[in-house]
């Protein structure tokens, strides 16, 4: 049952971790073409910002949720459970710590975003911030991937 | 937003930019630390068994404990020790665990052994979790602490700057006996800016009673050879032998020296609402003032044969007396002045707080943009001065009464919302 869940947890945040990627790139290709090209932030720039955010955040609570799931290391009956389980606990960990970071620099990239009066501006602080969280986000999906290939 | 969010919020940026790389490096070189110990360990266990060969033997071929195995082999084994992550199964709790392992070659006599030593990696790799763990904890109250304390100190420090904008924003050059006063701070900065601001309000305040008392002062003089000028043309209306032509251009001296009079009279009061010198005020109770004011413009409308229809709600208005008169004046004067010469109306309603005035008069409408500015006048009427609209609008904006002109049904339509001032209402 435990188990069951757990699966269907790490379906949802893989389903919305994927959503949320291409987002976040559509997002930071658009604040920075607005600010380099000095476009107009639309209703749809605030909604998509949002919709960003929102995401992060449900990706928080999340991984929260799964990371209390991840079994603890004596509990493993395989090798191959125990293999994947050093990498991956190490990885939750910097995965958290860093998608955490990651929200915050959302977090204060959006009070930015919302408090600027032009739009070149609010363009500026997406780019900064949102690519902040960016970066965070794939290095550490880097990091994961690296570890799937090399071993941890 | 204001200076002490955005000051924090780019503090907290830095904070979490520097906490995220240095907790980076924190990590790996907690990592490499831990592992470091966990091989050392390792080490001086080889050093151990390579010591107590013999009695760990016992004269067996092969040697199994649970962190330690020695298997005789044939294989050339280099003497040098290889570190590697293993995983093997705990005999204990039958449980797979991950290990570090140090593998190394003995040679006793004419035998060679394959020697493998096993640390668990439970507890170090707990270790780093724990610390890893710890130090985002910490992190993350650093960075609220951060920017909750930035707020507190920037705060204090830049309470002097927030005075004096207080002060600037609440200073009103028209309020009389207000001394500007600012302390002194210890930041030199803000006492610079304290010097620079109470000298400018002070010059603001002298210029502006400079101004009061030219304004004042000219208009009195002005009164008083206008008085002469008509005075004179009197008596030279009353010399003996005059002929009409020259009456008519006494006459009309007369009648601009009066205009004249009545502009200077204007333009001192319009001075006046804007010195802020009609402070008082009374209850006014508007039907009874609107039925007066007609009464006194009965000859007038008579004459130009003008009909007035009247529709008062019982309203009272606070405001002062004057300006009150003035208000109501120059809009039924307009509304009698600019109509036309026969047949003309006049439509006077009172309701829900809303006085509406409309006239007759002209087929076209008014320029909005410019009927309330001083001196434009759009009829050619020479009684006309052009600046009763203009007083008009500096009441309204006194008091606060929403004025606007509309032309509807071939009638121009003065409309006044005097709800801020309907006896609960105050001049703000």
């Amino acid at each position: 049952m435990k188990s069951n869940l757990f699966e269907i947890f790490i379906l949802t945040h893989v389903i919305t971790s994927s959503i949320f990627l291409l987002l976040a790139i559509f997002v930071l290709w658009r604040s920075i073409t607005g600010w380099i090209k000095n476009l107009v932030f639309t209703p749809k720039d605030k909604l998509l910002d949002k919709v960003f955010l929102i995401l992060l955040y449900f990706e928080l609570i999340l991984g929260i949720v799964m990371f209390f799931f991840i079994k603890r290391p004596d509990e493993l009956s395989s090798i191959s459970e125990a293999t994947q389980n050093v990498s991956l606990r190490y990885w939750a960990i910097i995965h958290f710590s860093s998608m955490t970071f990651a929200l915050f620099f959302c977090q204060i990239g959006w009070i930015f975003i919302s408090h600027s009066k032009s739009s070149v501006s609010k363009f500026k602080y997406a780019s900064l911030y949102y690519g902040m969280a960016i970066i965070i986000t794939l290095t550490t999906l880097g990091i994961y991937v690296s570890g799937k290939f090399f071993g941890a | 937003m204001n200076l002490l969010t955005k000051t924090s919020l780019l503090i907290t940026t830095v904070a979490l930019t520097v906490l995220m790389a240095g907790g980076v490096i924190f990590f790996i070189s907690t990592k490499e630390m831990i592992n470091k110990q966990v091989d050392q360990e390792l080490i001086s266990e080889m050093h151990f068994v390579i010591r107590s060969f013999d009695n760990l033997v016992h004269g067996r071929d092969t040697v199994y404990y649970e962190d330690l195995t020695i298997i005789p082999t044939d294989e050339e084994i280099t003497p040098a020790a290889r570190f590697r992550d293993t995983i093997r199964l705990n005999v204990f709790d039958t449980k797979y665990q991950t290990y570090r392992m140090l593998v190394f070659g003995f040679r006793k006599g004419e035998n060679r052994y394959k020697i493998e030593l096993y640390k668990s990696l439970i507890d170090s790799n707990a270790l780093i979790e724990r610390v890893t763990l710890v130090w985002f904890g910490l992190s993350l109250f650093l960075i609220v602490a951060i920017y909750f304390l930035n707020k507190l100190i920037f705060k204090s420090t830049w309470k002097d700057f927030f005075e004096i904008l207080k002060l600037a924003e609440s200073y009103d050059v028209k309020t009389p006996h207000k001394k500007v006063s600012l302390k002194e701070s210890e930041i030199s900065e803000f006492s610079s800016l304290n010097a620079v601001i109470t000298q400018l309000l002070e010059r603001v305040e002298r210029d502006f009673n400079n101004q009061k008392e030219l304004t004042a002062n000219t208009s009195h003089e002005l009164q008083t050879p206008l008085s002469i000028i008509r005075m004179k043309a009197e008596l030279l209306l009353q010399t003996p032998g005059i002929t009409s032509e020259q009456a008519g251009l006494i006459s009309d001296i007369l009648a601009t020296t009066d205009r004249l009079s009545r502009l200077n009279k204007s333009l001192l009061t319009i001075s006046k609402i804007e010195n802020n010198q009609f402070r008082e005020t009374e209850k006014i109770n508007l039907p009874e003032k609107i039925r007066s004011l007609v009464g006194q413009f009965n000859d007038l409308i008579d004459d130009k044969g003008i009909s007035i229809s009247m529709n008062l709600e019982d309203t009272t208005i606070v405001i002062h007396p004057l300006l009150g008169d003035l208000l109501l004046v120059n809009l039924l004067g307009n509304a009698i002045l600019h109509n036309h010469d026969e047949n003309g109306r006049i439509v006077i309603e009172l309701k829900n707080n809303i006085l509406t005035i409309a006239n007759t008069g002209g087929n076209k409408e008014l320029d909005k943009e410019r009927i309330f500015k001083r001196y434009y006048r759009q009829s050619k009427n020479p009684d006309s001065s052009g600046i009763g609209l203009s007083i008009v609008k500096k009441i309204c904006a006194y008091y606060d009464i929403g004025l606007a002109y509309r032309f509807e049904n071939k009638m121009h339509s003065f409309k006044l919302d005097l709800t801020l001032v309907c006896t609960n209402g105050s001049r703000k």
